[in-house]
């Protein structure tokens, strides 16, 4: 992949991923660099890649793999960086994802409480919208395991909503 | 029924890519697409193209170097792994990836039978149609096997299921014979304290293999998460 068709990508689908990420890992540093892991994947995956896939799809795969890698290092090491870097409401994601940044930073909230697994299947049914067949495609995993866990994720979703986040 | 645009479509539109039918007719699904256009201007003019460009080819680049400065060190390690019988320990639940020669580790060995020749076999090994496998292990306290294996085509197969293993050392009551078929397949051994969810196991190999075809790789590269003690092993035959 050559640095034309590395930037035109990036400007194509490297604001969506930012916000993926930002989702999932809920601070703007590691979003970023976040980011830039996905791309630099995708340059060492390139020669491997299938010109009739959907770029965009395939680079979503590689941020949902890498955020929920972390997530998994995070909960094994449990140390925070810097505090001021965490995302809250009104800060990154608004300046960022208006006018759905209050349904992000929910979702951030949400998935900051999931296993990783579970992560992932948040940010399709909520972020991306998937309904629960093209889950079922996406993931592999049955309708009926899919409808199970979405099950559960809704309840800590409406939890969440009833429980007023720290500091507000 | 009003569908209105998933994220991803409200992100390629705003883009700059073509806009459904369902866009023009909708004004909430043009607002978020002309909101989320301004946000992402916003985003590349704080994060230019070039900028990223040059990050990424810079992770890249060290990467490789990395790479390429190491193969003296896996080769001697390999070495060391070969001559050590190529045992592969179980990680105990819930702990960072290590090897465990004591404690309450479960160790695990597969051996290959070709002709009239046994080896121990290691990580990535070719292996040939034909070649018998079997398992040895050693185990703290009494489990349950659960058996399965995955290649390079995503197929599951059960090997094993339920069998009580005894406490100690003994061998896996079961051995497989190879087959034609040209590929990669990893070996998962269970062991399984209580009764065995073979479903999520089966979820767990289908994600791990997901997983690692997104970062590029495959077989070799699956990272498992699983809640029982387990061993993997994979082998290829060209």
């Amino acid at each position: 992949m050559g640095d034309r068709e590395l930037a035109a990508l990036y400007e194509r689908c490297g604001f969506a991923l930012y916000r993926r990420c930002l989702a999932y890992l809920g601070s703007e540093s590691e979003a970023q660099d976040a980011v830039q892991e996905v791309f630099a994947r995708a340059v060492e995956a390139a020669p491997r890649y299938r010109p009739e896939a959907d770029p965009a799809a395939w680079l979503r795969q590689i941020a949902d793999h890498l955020c929920i890698d972390l997530l998994r290092r995070r909960r094994r090491n449990p140390v925070r960086g810097d505090a001021s870097d965490e995302v809250r409401a009104g800060d990154a994601l608004d300046r960022f994802t208006a006018p759905s940044g209050e349904h992000l930073v929910l979702a951030h909230r949400l998935i900051a409480s999931l296993e990783p697994e579970a992560a992932r299947l948040a940010v399709l049914y909520f972020l991306d919208g998937m309904t629960q067949e093209e889950l079922a495609v996406e993931t592999g995993l049955s309708r009926r395991t899919i409808g199970k866990r979405l099950q559960a994720i809704v309840s800590a979703a409406h939890t969440l909503i009833a429980t007023p986040e720290p500091g507000t | 029924m009003t569908t209105h645009l998933s994220g991803p479509e409200l992100e390629r539109v705003s883009a700059g890519g073509e806009p459904p039918p369902h866009a023009a007719a909708c004004d909430d699904c043009a607002a978020r697409v002309a909101a989320i256009a301004d946000a992402r201007a916003g985003y590349l003019a704080a994060h230019p193209p070039d900028e990223l460009v040059r990050a990424v080819r810079a992770r890249v680049d060290r990467r490789r170097r990395a790479r390429f400065g190491s193969r003296g060190t896996v080769a001697v390690g390999l070495a060391c792994a070969l001559a050590a019988g190529a045992l592969l320990f179980v990680r105990p639940r819930g702990e960072a990836p290590a090897i465990r020669t004591r404690g309450p580790a479960i160790a695990f060995t597969t051996y290959v039978r070709r002709g009239g020749e046994t080896f121990a076999a290691s990580d990535g090994q070719a292996l040939r149609p034909g070649d018998r496998l079997s398992f040895a292990y050693a185990a703290p306290d009494a489990r349950r096997l659960l058996l399965l294996g995955i290649d390079d085509s995503g197929t599951i197969s059960r090997y094993a299921a339920g069998a009580a293993l005894a406490a100690g050392r003994g061998q896996l009551p079961v051995g497989l014979r190879l087959d034609a078929r040209r590929g990669e397949e990893r070996l998962v051994a269970v062991f399984a304290r209580g009764d065995q969810d073979e479903d999520a196991v089966r979820e767990a190999l289908a994600d791990a293999l997901a997983a690692a075809r997104a970062g590029g790789g495959g077989i070799g590269d699956m990272h498992l998460e699983l809640s029982d003690d387990h061993a993997t092993i994979w082998f290829r035959k060209p």
